[in-house]
């Protein structure tokens, strides 16, 4: 199998703008769109690069969000596409293309962004409440909004995110 | 309550899952029991009920489980009743026992949950008093039934009148005469004796006005100088005054000595047993036989007659086995292991100064008997003798005649009629026959095992389902293989690679494979409990029960086997009377077999029952629009009719079956597992369910088809045949609906680009490829865009989120590392409805 790890969060430091010991208020962050994005580092399994064997499946009958199934390393794992789940414009995926796999609550999920950019630190005093402007379903991904020095990062509220996903499926199959 | 440790968890969780296997065992034995009256065969029955009571009492007791222990010891003492004389055991007995194993299980199940057994106390208490009620039972008609008293001790001494002293006197000493060679019998006058002898004295010191004894000092066993160091006879002890001893301290010593030397005994038999000639037996028969020499010369001391002559044999057989002349072979050392159990009833009878049970010495020594001597003349005697034909002492006459055979001698003596003979020498190689049967099975290899987590199982064989995939994928790298004309050697060692994984690959699923016994034996107590209730009279038999099948298997056809062994129970078989009066012996059979048929096993269910009525079902069938009214279908057809929705032709509904569920359970199950029903019926004769089941479900072979840019996988069961459709074939009706015309028959066609809305590669039917399905009993075109081929998939599970998608039945990696969706041709069959079924439902609706 070729998939490559590229970043685990616990192997590879080099990527790691600020360390702080404990796995809390560490994010993977990415760039979606026009924004950046974090996720828990407690809930990321690793990240792999999109090539041949990590070709996605489509499986009928899924929300326009899930693009299929991939096989990583003998498990057969759903996709969702981050931008299409926000509603975000959708690109062709490239090179850069990566699966960030989570894991929340025993569902391993590979989420498809356009690139990763490492782990930051944002401690809890730098995390400002999501922004009300009207309760819309994105919203409710939002954990919060994480500062650093001149950067803002969207974090995401990834139960959440996975969460209201199974409703909506269910909410697809009841219909 | 005390928090559980990890380690003590363990034990427990171990305990419990052993006892659980244990119990299993015991529950078709003990049904089993209630059907044999043969006494030797109950004896031993016993036997192999008593040990899973006893080591679960072990464990329990060990874990402190006190109800569990309670109740164990309980059933153990009423078993050990029978063990000791089975002619008592009556199948009235068997219903207290299977209770006492229904709450162990339930007793096994909170521990396995909750660690704890409380909240049983009440219902535990309630069947301890069943069983002691038995055992009260018992013990009174014992007290009837036994000819000599031989109650104890306590109770009788100084309570018997002058008059019956006298004449039980008298009577004993008319027995002793009688049975003076019988050495056997000596422990139990003795007992009276010196019963007997005390009463004399105590009539006498009344009489002279002194105390008597007290019965403490009184344990009527004789002073060694009544047997001195011979062994064998004892009639001239008979006429030598007996002395009784203050023997209580050097009788509990014996005991306690006894009961270790047996014990070692027991071990060294048990090892021999499981590893057979293997080894060198030297030691451990040398040590055996240090064991018996002391308990004999113990119980030659204490005057143990009984005991003495057996373990005295015992030495013999033990020689015999050191030189070879006897073999060490299984039914041998079960023989061992009898007298060993036999002396320890013994000991346990004088520690509880009740007498032995002298029938069952004579029988273990009656065994040993046979294997010193040569067993062929020995077994003919005792044939004639159990005929009735000759008495044992015409044998011992005709055995002193040794030259020619022995049957010959008896005709001559006139003590046997030539037929006679003849009938015990046929019985007499019958017996060979199942002794040899009966040897071999205990013979038969008991293979050591491991318990392992299903789940750490699984995950190997994921893991090898990987690295097979992974070879694929290396060996047949692009790369490679343009260099593999040139590298001559690795393509070589590639085939080896190869050859290698899939061996490993066959080990890693047959892991997963286990006998089909454990639902066979649940059936066992199905069947009982039915007839029971129904009066009917049936005989069970199993086949092929070792038949290896995925445990996941196992567990998913005992539900469809419940339902067809019911129905055969409850409408196949008729009551006694009816099969007498259609010339049937009153007992059903039904026969549960497993076999191995290629990639497949069958399990076949056959009842020698009334079969079923072609017409009765036709009717029914018709009634419920299940076929048309003109429609002749073959009687294969006709059988499977039963199998669908709803379709019960039974007259009354009872409490196991009739009720028109179930049979379509039984169809739908097996469906699931990608097996079929087949049904098969004789009018009078019976009828016969053949359940045909994958080995595994995590392989199938499959067939690979694409549909624009998507991989799928098809059973290969479910396809007939695959074609390219001719334009000229196909019709398309103005609802868009299409068929395609093969050979007589049109059939529709089905889309699977339209069923999951892909994006086909195809423009017209006739480019692409069609797949002819049948799935229960229903014919359909697929049409894909291109067949790929055929090979084997492992099967893997549809992610959580994804199970909602219709028509998959799991997922699978193909060579080229993408992931396959394996289609459920079932469901989709149940997209096309016939106009007739369409119809029949309308019907039914209003």
């Amino acid at each position: 199998m070729t998939e490559e790890v590229v970043e685990n969060a616990s192997s590879n430091a080099s990527l790691v703008e600020e360390e702080v010991d404990e796995q809390e208020g560490k994010f993977l962050t990415f760039p979606l769109h026009k924004s950046l994005y974090g996720i828990e580092i407690r809930f990321v399994v690793e990240v792999v690069i999109r090539d041949s064997t990590s070709e996605i499946t489509e499986v009928p009958h899924m929300p326009a969000y899930t693009k299929g199934v991939i096989n990583l390393r003998g498990k057969i794992i759903p996709v969702i596409d981050l931008r299409a789940r926000f509603l975000l414009p959708e690109i062709e995926y490239d090179e850069f293309s990566c699966f960030v796999v989570v894991n929340i609550q025993g569902v391993t999920t590979g989420l498809i962004v356009d690139t990763v950019s490492g782990v930051v630190s944002i401690p809890k005093t730098d995390i400002d409440p999501s922004p009300e402007l009207d309760d819309s379903t994105e919203n409710q991904f939002i954990a919060g909004m994480g500062k650093t020095k001149n950067k803002v990062y969207i974090l995401l509220n990834i139960e959440e995110l996975l969460q209201k996903k199974e409703l909506d499926l269910l909410r697809q199959t009841s219909s | 309550m005390e928090p559980i440790g990890e380690e003590q968890q363990q034990v427990i969780l171990d305990f419990v899952a052993e006892s659980m296997e244990t119990l299993e065992s015991v529950e078709p034995t003990l049904i089993h029991l209630g059907e044999v009256s043969d006494i030797e065969e109950i004896k031993e029955t016993m036997d192999l009920l008593f040990r899973p009571f006893h080591s679960l009492k072990g464990g329990a007791g060990f874990l402190n489980f006190t109800t569990i222990q309670k109740v164990t010891h309980s059933a153990e003492n009423l078993l050990q009743v029978f063990r000791s004389d089975a002619t008592r055991w009556e199948s009235k007995y068997s219903e207290v026992l299977i209770q006492s194993c229904d709450l162990l299980s339930e007793m096994l199940n909170q521990v396995e949950e909750e660690f704890h057994e409380e909240g049983f106390e009440e219902d535990a208490d309630e069947l301890i008093r069943q069983l002691e009620d038995c055992l009260d039972e018992l013990a009174q008609t014992e007290e009837l039934e036994s000819e000599l008293s031989t109650s104890s001790l306590e109770q009788e001494v100084g309570s018997i009148p002058l008059s019956e002293v006298l004449s039980r006197s008298a009577a004993l000493l008319r027995n002793l005469i009688k049975y003076s060679k019988d050495t056997f019998a000596e422990g139990i006058f003795y007992q009276e004796m010196g019963i007997l002898v005390h009463e004399l004295e105590r009539h006498y010191t009344e009489c002279v006005g002194s105390e008597p004894q007290t019965p403490e000092d009184l344990f009527p066993l004789p002073d060694k100088t009544a047997s001195s160091d011979k062994t064998t006879s004892s009639a001239n002890d008979s006429g030598e005054m007996v002395e009784i001893l203050n023997a209580s301290e050097r009788l509990k010593q014996f005991i306690t000595d006894t009961l270790e030397q047996l014990e070692k005994i027991e071990d060294i038999f048990l090892v021999l047993d499981k590893l057979g000639g293997e080894m060198d037996t030297k030691d451990y028969l040398d040590s055996a036989f240090r064991n018996f020499h002391s308990i004999k010369g113990n119980s030659g001391f204490l005057a143990v007659g009984p005991m003495e002559n057996l373990s005295h044999k015992a030495e013999a057989v033990l020689e015999g086995m050191q030189a070879e002349e006897i073999p060490l072979d299984a039914s041998n050392i079960q023989s061992i292991l009898e007298v060993v159990d036999t002396l320890r009833e013994g000991v346990v009878a004088l520690s509880n100064q009740k007498s032995l049970n002298l029938e069952r010495f004579e029988q273990a020594l009656r065994r040993l008997t046979t294997l010193t001597s040569d067993p062929e003349k020995t077994k003919l005697g005792d044939i004639l003798i159990e005929m009735g034909s000759v008495t044992s002492g015409d044998i011992e006459e005709a055995v002193q005649q040794q030259q020619s055979p022995l049957g010959d001698i008896l005709v001559q003596m006139g003590k046997a009629s030539p037929s006679d003979v003849e009938q015990a020498l046929q019985k007499q190689s019958e017996k060979k026959k199942t002794g040899r049967k009966s040897a071999s099975t205990a013979i038969a290899p008991k293979t050591q095992d491991i318990r392992v987590s299903l789940d750490k199982l699984d995950q190997l064989i994921n893991l090898v389902g990987e690295l097979v995939i992974s070879e694929t994928m290396v060996s047949q790298h692009p790369a490679l293989k343009m260099k593999m004309t040139e590298l001559k050697s690795l393509k070589k060692v590639s085939g080896q690679l190869h050859r290698n994984m899939r061996e490993l690959q066959e080990i890693a699923m047959s892991m997963r494979m286990v006998p089909v016994s454990s639902v066979f034996r649940k059936m066992v107590r199905v069947v009982h409990d039915t007839s029971k209730k129904l009066g009917k009279q049936v005989e069970l038999e199993l086949v092929g029960e070792k038949s290896e099948v995925d445990k996941t298997l196992v567990e998913q056809i005992a539900d469809p086997l419940l339902h067809i062994i019911r129905n055969a129970v409850d409408h196949g078989l008729e009551t006694p009377e009816e099969r007498q009066s259609a010339g049937k012996p009153p007992g059903g059979k039904i026969v549960l077999e497993a076999q191995h048929v290629g990639n497949e096993v069958w399990i076949i269910i056959q009842d020698d029952g009334k079969g079923m009525n072609r017409e009765v079902i036709l009717n029914k069938a018709i009634e419920r629009g299940l076929i048309s009214e003109d429609a002749s279908p073959a009687d294969e057809e006709v059988w499977k009719l039963i199998l669908e929705p709803g379709f019960s032709t039974a007259q009354v509904v009872t409490d196991f079956s009739g009720r028109g569920v179930g049979m379509d359970v039984v169809k739908k199950n097996i469906e699931k597992l990608r097996g079929s029903v087949d049904v098969r019926s004789t009018m009078g004769k019976g009828s016969t369910f053949t359940l045909r089941i994958p080995l595994t479900l995590s392989i199938i072979d499959g067939l690979l088809v694409k549909v624009g840019r998507g991989f799928y996988v098809l059973p290969t069961t479910t396809i007939q045949e695959t074609l390219q459709p001719e334009p000229e074939k196909i019709t398309e009706t103005m609802d868009g609906k299409e068929m395609l015309r093969i050979r007589e028959k049109l059939l529709p066609i089905m889309r699977l680009d339209k069923v999951y809305q892909l994006q086909s590669h195809i423009n017209g039917l006739s480019e692409g490829m069609v797949l002819v399905i049948d799935q229960a009993n229903r014919r359909f075109c697929l049409l894909v865009d291109e067949v790929i081929g055929q090979q084997q998939v492992v099967v893997k599970s549809v992610p959580e989120t994804m199970t909602h998608v219709e028509h998959l039945a799991g997922c699978t990696i193909l060579g080229s590392g993408k992931v396959g969706l394996i289609l459920d041709a079932a469901s989709l069959a149940k997209k096309i409805t016939y106009k007739q079924e369409k119809q029949n439902r309308e019907q039914r609706v209003n």
